[in-house]
C-alpha cells in the first residue's frame, strides 16, 4: 500500500467503515446470530413447512417468470428507445425508471385496482373468466412492473455502443437483416441481457410492497415469503421469521454474486 | 535551489520503479530525465516533488533532508503531463489558485494577486484568455496555463512531466524553444521528464539517461552522444549526428571595410545539428563602425 | 440494391446513416414496446390520479389535508431529512476513500456498500426488530435507558437510513474515479490544505453526481414501505409514514383517500424522474 499524497485517507476510510459497520453490518449480523441460537431442528421444521415452501416457490417462480417477460420486452424496448426516433421518445425514456422511483405501496394498490374484477383491465378480462387480482398471475404482473427498468437500463448503454461497422460488414457479406440481428447483434448483447435478467429477478424475489396487495395472501396459493416473515413477526415467532429470512438472504446473496460475475463478463466482452 | 537524491529505491507492489538512484541537480540547471516508458523517470520526478515517498533513500533540497516533507512545503512547481488544470475554474482562477490558498497571513492582497496573474499570463502570452475555461483552449495553450500556474507561487524548483508529450510536432517545437528562452531568463532550477531524445538534447544542460529504474548515464548532451557509457545509451540515442564547427561570416560596412563580429548565442564554439533540423545563423553587428 | 429477405443495403449516392430494419418490422417493434410500456407505466399513472380525483377536487384536497395524512407526511419528511444528509456525507467520504486511494479490500468494501440493495425490504426492517426489539440483542439495554426504538420514530428513521444507504455512494464513486487524482495532486503541490483541495477542486467536479445520488436516496427514503412496515407500530398519527398511511386507508376500503395520498407520492416520483433526467444530461453532457 502506497502512502498517497492526498490527505484524509484515514479519516474518510475510518468514517466509512464505522458508518458501514453500525448501519449495515451490525443489524445484518443479528440474523445469523439469532439463527445460531435456535436449535437446528426447529429451523429445519420452519424452513421445510409446506406453507413456507409454497411461499418460496411462489416468490422464486413468479420472479423467474416476471424476469423472463421483462427480458423479452426489455430488449425490444431498449432497442426501440436507442435506435428509433419518434415523438415523445425522451419522455418515455425517462418514464422507464418509474417503477424505480415509485413507492412500492403505491404500485401495489394501483396494480390491484387495475386488475381487480371491476378495474380497467380486470373488467376486460372478466367475461373470459380470466382473473388476475388475488391470483398468481397478479403476483407475476406486479413483479413484471417492479423489474421493468432493469433489463432496459442494462441493455441501453450496450446497444448505444454497438459499432455500426460491424453491422455494415455483416450486411456487405450478404447477411439479411434478420441474420445480422440474431447472429451478430444479439450474441453481443447476451452478457448485458443476462445481467439485466438477473437484476430483475433478484429485485423481484424480495419484493413486498407491490405484491402484497394484489396477491390476496392466501396460504399455500398466493403467499409470498416476505409476507410469511411479517406474519411470524406479528406472532412473535422470531425464530421462524429468522429461519425464512436466512433462506431468502441466501438466495439474494447468491444472486448478488452471480450478478457481479455477469457484470464482470459484460465488461470483458465489451472491452475485448 | 540545488537538489540531491541519494540511493532512492521505490517499488509499487512487485514492480520496482527505482533502483538505488542517485542524482544531483545544481542550482539553475536544466536537467532532462530521458528514457523509455517504465524507466522510472516519472517516478523519480514525483519523488522529488513529494507526490511519492521512496522506500529507501533521501531527497535533499540545498542540503536539507526533505524526504518526508509534504509537497506543499517543498517550494516546487509541478507541471503535469496532461496539465491537470482545474476544469471548472477559468484560466485566471487556475493561475491564481496557488496564491489564493495561502494561509491568511501569507496571502497577498487581491490587487497583488491580480497583477501577478496578469504578469504571468503575459509571460506565457495568454493574457487575452483569462476568462476562458480549459475546455475552450488548445493543448498548447493549456500547457502554458499549467506552466503559469506552477510559476505563480514562485517555486525554487520547476518540475515538468513530459510537458510537451501530448502536443503535435509543430507546437512542441515552439514550446521547446520558448521553454529554453524562459529558463535563460529566470534561471530556475528545472528538471523535466521526456522520452524524446531530440527534446532532451536540445533543451538540457545535462541529460540523465534512465532505464529500468537505473541511471545509465548522467552527463552533458555532447558527452552522452559522443561517449555513451553503456550499450543501452548508444542504442537509445541513435540517429543523431554531431557536428563541430565554427561559423565564419564576413560583414562589410558601406565603405567596404570588414567589421568586427561576434557570434551571439549560447554556444559559439560548437553548433549542434540534429538530423532534419535547420540551423539559422544570424550575424549581429557589435560596436560602432 | 435490395436484399431479398427484407434487409436493405443502402449503396449509392446517399450515404447510409445507419443500417436498420425494414419499416414494417420497425413499426411492429415500436408498437410492441410502446404497448408494453403504456400498459405497465402509463396506465398505472393514470389510475392513481383518476382514482384520487374520483370524488372531485374538493374530496381530494380534504383527503390530503386530513390530520393523520399530514402527520404521516411529516414523519416521512423527517425520516428523509435524517437519511439523506447522513447517507450523503457517507457517500462522499466513501467516494473519497475508495476513488482516490488504493488499498487492500477496496473491492470488498464496494460490494459491502451494495448490501442493502440485495436485502429484501421486509428483512431490512426485521433486523432492527431483532436488534432493538424487546427480545432483541440490545433489547435489555434499550429498556434500561427507557428508550423506544422499534415501533417508534427512531426505528423508522434507522430502517430508512438502512434501505437508502447505498444510493449516494454508488453515484459518487464512479464520478470521483473518472475525475482522477491529478487535479487534487496539482492543488496540493500549489499549497492547498486538505479541506481547500476538497472544497475548491474535488467538490465542484462531483456536484452533479452528488445531487443525482441525493435525489435517488430521497426517493427511496420517502417511498420505503416494506422495511418501515415491519419496524413501525402503525399507530395512526404517530408512527405512520405516507406509504403506510396509504396501506391503512386502502385496507379500510377508503380508496379515494388512499389514492389521494398515493398521488402525493406519485408526484414525488415524477419530480424525481424529471430532476434525474436533467441531471443525467448535465453529468454526461457538460464538460
Amino acid at each position: 500500500m502506497t502512502r498517497s499524497v492526498l490527505p484524509g485517507f484515514k479519516l474518510t476510510l475510518g468514517y466509512t467503515l464505522a458508518y458501514l459497520a453500525v448501519i449495515v453490518l451490525l443489524p445484518l449480523l443479528t440474523l445469523p446470530l439469532k439463527a445460531a441460537s435456535v436449535p437446528w431442528d426447529q429451523l429445519k421444521a420452519t424452513i421445510t413447512d409446506p406453507r413456507v415452501v409454497a411461499s418460496y416457490q411462489l416468490s422464486v417462480g413468479a420472479s423467474f417468470v416476471a424476469a423472463c417477460v421483462n427480458a423479452f420486452f426489455g430488449v425490444i424496448v431498449a432497442w426501440v428507445l436507442v435506435r428509433y426516433s419518434f415523438p415523445g421518445r425522451r419522455i418515455i425514456d425517462s418514464l422507464v425508471d418509474l417503477p424505480f422511483a415509485l413507492p412500492t405501496a403505491v404500485a401495489g394498490i394501483t396494480l390491484t385496482t387495475l386488475c381487480a374484477p371491476n378495474g380497467w383491465i380486470g373488467q376486460l378480462l372478466e367475461p373470459y373468466g380470466i382473473r388476475i387480482a388475488f391470483t398468481r398471475i397478479g403476483v407475476t404482473i406486479a413483479l413484471i412492473f417492479i423489474g421493468l427498468p432493469f433489463v432496459v437500463r442494462t441493455l441501453q448503454p450496450v446497444i448505444e455502443d454497438l459499432d455500426a461497422e460491424i453491422e455494415e460488414a455483416a450486411t456487405s457479406l450478404g447477411a439479411t437483416r434478420l441474420k445480422v440481428l440474431t447472429r451478430v447483434i444479439l450474441p453481443y448483447l447476451y452478457p448485458a441481457w443476462l445481467t439485466g435478467f438477473a437484476l430483475s429477478f433478484a429485485r423481484a424475489v424480495g419484493e413486498y410492497g407491490s405484491v402484497v396487495f394484489i396477491s390476496g395472501n392466501m396460504p399455500m396459493r398466493t403467499e409470498i415469503s416476505p409476507l410469511l416473515i411479517i406474519t411470524k413477526l406479528e406472532q412473535f415467532d422470531y425464530a421462524g421469521a429468522t429461519a425464512i429470512a436466512v433462506v431468502m438472504l441466501t438466495i439474494s446473496f447468491t444472486m448478488l454474486l452471480v450478478i457481479n460475475a455477469l457484470q464482470g463478463w459484460t465488461t470483458r466482452r465489451v472491452a475485448g | 535551489m540545488g537538489i540531491e537524491v541519494r540511493h532512492l529505491t521505490k517499488s509499487f507492489g512487485s514492480f520496482v520503479a527505482l533502483r538505488d538512484v542517485s542524482v544531483t541537480v545544481h542550482s539553475g540547471e536544466l536537467v532532462a530525465l530521458l528514457g523509455p516508458s517504465g524507466s522510472g523517470k516519472t517516478t523519480l520526478l514525483r519523488v522529488i516533488a513529494g507526490l511519492e515517498t521512496p522506500d529507501v533513500g533521501t531527497v535533499l533540497f540545498d542540503g536539507d533532508d526533505a524526504t518526508r516533507r509534504d509537497p506543499r512545503d517543498r517550494g516546487v512547481g509541478f507541471v503535469f503531463q496532461h496539465y491537470a488544470l482545474f476544469r471548472h475554474m477559468s484560466v485566471f482562477e487556475n493561475v491564481a489558485f496557488g496564491l489564493r490558498v495561502r494561509p491568511r497571513d501569507q496571502r497577498p492582497a487581491e490587487d497583488d494577486i491580480r497583477r501577478r496573474v496578469h504578469e504571468l499570463l503575459g509571460l506565457v502570452q495568454l493574457d487575452y484568455l483569462g476568462d476562458r475555461y480549459p475546455s475552450q483552449l488548445s493543448g498548447g495553450q493549456r500547457q502554458r496555463v499549467a506552466l503559469a500556474r506552477a510559476l505563480a507561487v514562485e517555486p525554487t524548483v520547476l518540475l515538468l512531466d513530459e510537458p510537451f508529450g501530448a502536443l503535435d510536432a509543430k507546437v512542441r517545437q515552439e514550446l521547446r524553444r520558448w521553454l529554453r528562452r524562459l529558463h535563460q531568463e529566470i534561471h530556475l532550477t528545472s528538471v523535466f521528464v521526456t522520452h524524446d531524445q531530440e527534446e532532451a538534447l536540445e533543451l538540457a544542460n545535462r541529460v540523465v539517461v534512465m532505464n529500468e529504474g537505473k541511471i545509465e548515464q548522467d552527463a552533458a548532451p555532447g558527452e552522452v552522444i559522443e561517449r555513451p557509457a553503456t550499450p543501452f545509451v548508444s542504442n537509445f540515442l541513435g540517429n543523431v549526428n554531431l557536428f563541430h564547427g565554427r561559423v565564419q561570416v564576413e560583414v562589410h560596412d558601406e565603405a567596404g571595410h570588414p567589421m568586427p563580429m561576434e557570434l551571439d548565442g549560447e554556444r559559439s564554439e560548437a553548433v549542434r545539428v540534429i538530423v532534419g533540423d535547420r540551423v539559422y545563423v544570424r550575424p549581429r553587428a557589435t560596436g560602432t563602425p | 440494391m435490395d436484399d431479398a429477405a427484407g434487409g436493405r443495403l443502402m449503396v449509392g449516392t446517399r450515404p447510409a446513416r445507419r443500417l436498420t430494419e425494414p419499416a414494417a418490422v420497425r413499426w411492429l417493434l415500436t408498437g410492441l414496446a410502446l404497448g408494453f410500456l403504456g400498459l405497465f407505466l402509463l396506465l398505472p399513472l393514470a389510475v392513481v390520479f383518476a382514482e384520487a380525483l374520483r370524488n372531485g377536487l374538493g374530496a381530494y384536497l380534504d383527503s390530503v389535508r386530513e390530520p393523520d395524512a399530514i402527520a404521516a407526511l411529516k414523519l416521512t419528511l423527517l425520516a428523509a431529512a435524517f437519511a439523506v444528509p447522513a447517507n450523503l456525507v457517507f457517500g462522499v467520504a466513501a467516494g473519497w476513500a475508495i476513488a482516490k486511494f488504493r488499498f487492500p479490500g477496496r473491492t470488498l468494501l464496494t460490494t459491502l456498500i451494495d448490501l442493502p440493495f440485495a436485502v429484501s425490504p421486509v428483512i431490512s426492517g426485521m433486523v432492527f426488530v431483532l436488534l432493538f426489539g424487546r427480545q432483541g440483542l440490545l433489547g435489555p439495554w434499550v429498556a434500561e435507558h427507557d428508550m423506544r426504538i422499534v415501533f417508534a420514530v427512531p426505528g423508522i428513521v434507522l430502517a430508512t437510513v438502512f434501505v437508502s444507504f447505498p444510493f449516494v455512494a454508488r453515484e459518487v464513486i464512479p464520478v470521483m474515479e473518472a475525475a482522477g487524482t491529478q487535479e487534487e495532486e496539482a492543488a496540493r503541490v500549489l499549497g492547498a490544505s486538505g479541506f481547500q483541495t476538497f472544497f475548491r477542486v474535488t467538490l465542484p467536479n462531483i456536484k452533479w453526481g452528488v445531487l443525482y445520488g441525493a435525489i435517488l436516496c430521497n426517493a427511496r427514503a420517502m417511498g420505503e414501505f416494506g422495511a418501515v412496515s415491519v419496524v413501525s407500530g402503525k399507530i395512526r398519527g404517530e408512527t405512520n409514514t405516507l406509504p403506510l398511511h396509504v396501506e391503512i386507508l386502502y385496507n379500510e376500503y377508503m380508496f379515494q383517500a388512499a389514492f389521494a395520498v398515493a398521488s402525493l407520492l406519485t408526484l414525488l416520483a415524477v419530480v424525481t424522474l424529471i430532476v434525474k433526467t436533467i441531471l443525467e444530461r448535465r453529468m454526461h453532457g457538460g464538460h
